[in-house]
């Protein structure tokens, strides 16, 4: 062996150094997020490769349906009948809303962007409860945007790529969120439990009006979720008479393991967030 | 030692096999293995570093790693650390390593898959602050059921391409 060859140990201590230089600038500061934007556009051919079984699947359901989609289309259509009758009424609500809004000139406007995108994967990381889906910087996605699906809040976006991004979950235990008990609006704040499709809300007093079945909605405290999104309906409520809060479980209203579709929303209440580049062209997309 | 035996084909030969490690590493899996994961790349830079220990080795560990960094969105470095850790495991002792039985090995690759996710798991709670569960454990266990297969192909794509 050559004694001038440098020894793995010697390397690994240096990489080790360097590394840890790597991961304080990572995670103080946002000087390599550029880096990873970058970076998403060349992991992006990767991506693709790996999603494609489900995206093929996907395919291939479109092009030879199985037997209840006849079944399945008469049920949606029965839907949409029942939704635009509703839907009418809500206009004529929301004009109403609108105008009482201007007559109490509050600043309130509850008209929000949504922009459609799609799941590509579940738990890149399996410590994280979050998604990538394929909707980037490109298309106006920013920082802390909230996500919901048809069914419920999701969560936000957490990492920005060109043509993807990360969105934390709800469940994830990083993730607070500040709520309000549907039935009666009392206010708190809910995080994550790390598990799928539940979380916890470990800030109410024992003697909060709080029960199993209530649905808790966003309260728009903080900012960035606008008001009145379904988050997570109530399974358990345990009250402990030596600890002054409860302990409360939930389950999301927004299955995760169900949903294909996430709603990027533009919340035209919160100041200072860009809008999104397609608004004025065509404003149906 | 002869530097000119080691072909460009060769190395392209080990970039291919760390590629199709990364993109299983990525697929999605059942819930059920949801804690379970195998870690693909892992195996694959375990037996290049057996293997080649003069070519494969802690540098190139740690750019893998930092490959996966990439890929999970996870903070840089924090794979990377890990995965040069594996490859000076492996490197230091390929003499020992090599004369073990497979089940031997398959109970080194255990041990090195668990210190593995060690170094994840606690650069991640110590970057995050956030309390991990015990139960990715598991993937160390379906790691290490998968070193047989992987020796086995490795080594005969190795015997078959003379990769030396």
């Amino acid at each position: 062996m050559n004694s001038n060859r440098v020894t793995p140990l010697f390397k690994f201590s240096l990489l080790l150094v360097f590394s840890i230089g790597l991961m304080i600038v990572d995670s103080r500061s946002d000087m390599l997020k550029q880096v990873r934007v970058v970076g998403s556009v060349v992991t992006l051919p990767f991506e693709m490769l790996v999603t494609f079984p489900s995206r093929a699947s996907r395919t291939v359901q479109r092009f030879y349906p199985d037997s209840s989609l006849f079944e399945q289309y008469e049920e949606l259509r029965k839907k949409q009948a029942i939704l635009d009758a509703r839907l009418q009424q809500f206009e004529a609500i929301e004009m109403e809303n609108k105008r009482l809004a201007k007559l109490l000139s509050a600043s309130r406007q509850s008209t929000d962007e949504v922009l459609l995108s799609e799941i590509i994967n579940f738990g890149l990381e399996p410590f994280n409860q979050n998604i990538l889906v394929n909707r980037g910087v490109e298309s106006g996605v920013y920082l802390g945007q909230p996500a919901i699906s048809p069914d419920g809040v999701l969560g936000q976006v957490s990492e920005t790529g060109y043509l993807r991004s990360v969105v934390t979950l709800i469940t994830d235990t990083s993730h607070g969120l500040p709520v309000q008990v549907e039935r009666n609006g009392l206010r708190t704040i809910i995080h994550g439990s790390g598990k799928p499709d539940k979380i916890i809300a470990p800030y109410l007093e024992s003697q909060a009006d709080i029960q199993t079945g209530d649905t808790l909605i966003t309260s728009g405290m903080g900012g960035r979720f606008p008001v009145g999104y379904k988050v997570a309906t109530i399974t358990s409520v345990v009250k402990d008479a030596n600890e002054s809060f409860m302990k409360i479980e939930a389950q999301t209203t927004a299955q995760i393991g169900f949903t294909k579709e996430v709603l990027l929303l533009w919340n035209t209440d919160t100041l200072g967030n860009p809008r999104p580049p397609h608004s004025e062209e065509n404003p149906d997309e | 030692m002869n530097n000119g035996r080691f072909e460009k084909s060769s190395v392209g030969t080990i970039i291919v096999t760390f590629v199709i490690a990364l993109i299983l590493n990525l697929i999605d899996y059942p819930q059920w293995m949801e804690y379970a994961k195998p870690d693909w790349v892992l195996l694959v830079l375990f037996y290049w570093c057996l293997a080649l220990p003069n070519r494969i080795g802690v540098g190139f560990g740690w750019f893998t790693g930092l490959l996966l960094d990439v890929f999970y969105y996870s903070v840089l470095g924090q794979h990377a650390v890990a995965k040069a850790f594996v490859a000076l495991i492996a490197v230091s002792s390929h003499r020992r390593l090599r004369l073990y039985m497979l089940w031997q090995q398959c109970f080194i690759v255990f041990l090195v898959a668990s210190v593995d996710i060690a170094i994840t798991v606690w650069i991640f709670s110590f970057t995050s602050g956030l309390e991990i569960s015990v139960k990715y454990w598991q993937s160390a266990f379906t790691t290490c059921l998968l070193w047989p297969l992987i020796y086995t192909a490795l080594r005969r794509l190795r015997h078959r391409t003379g990769i030396r």
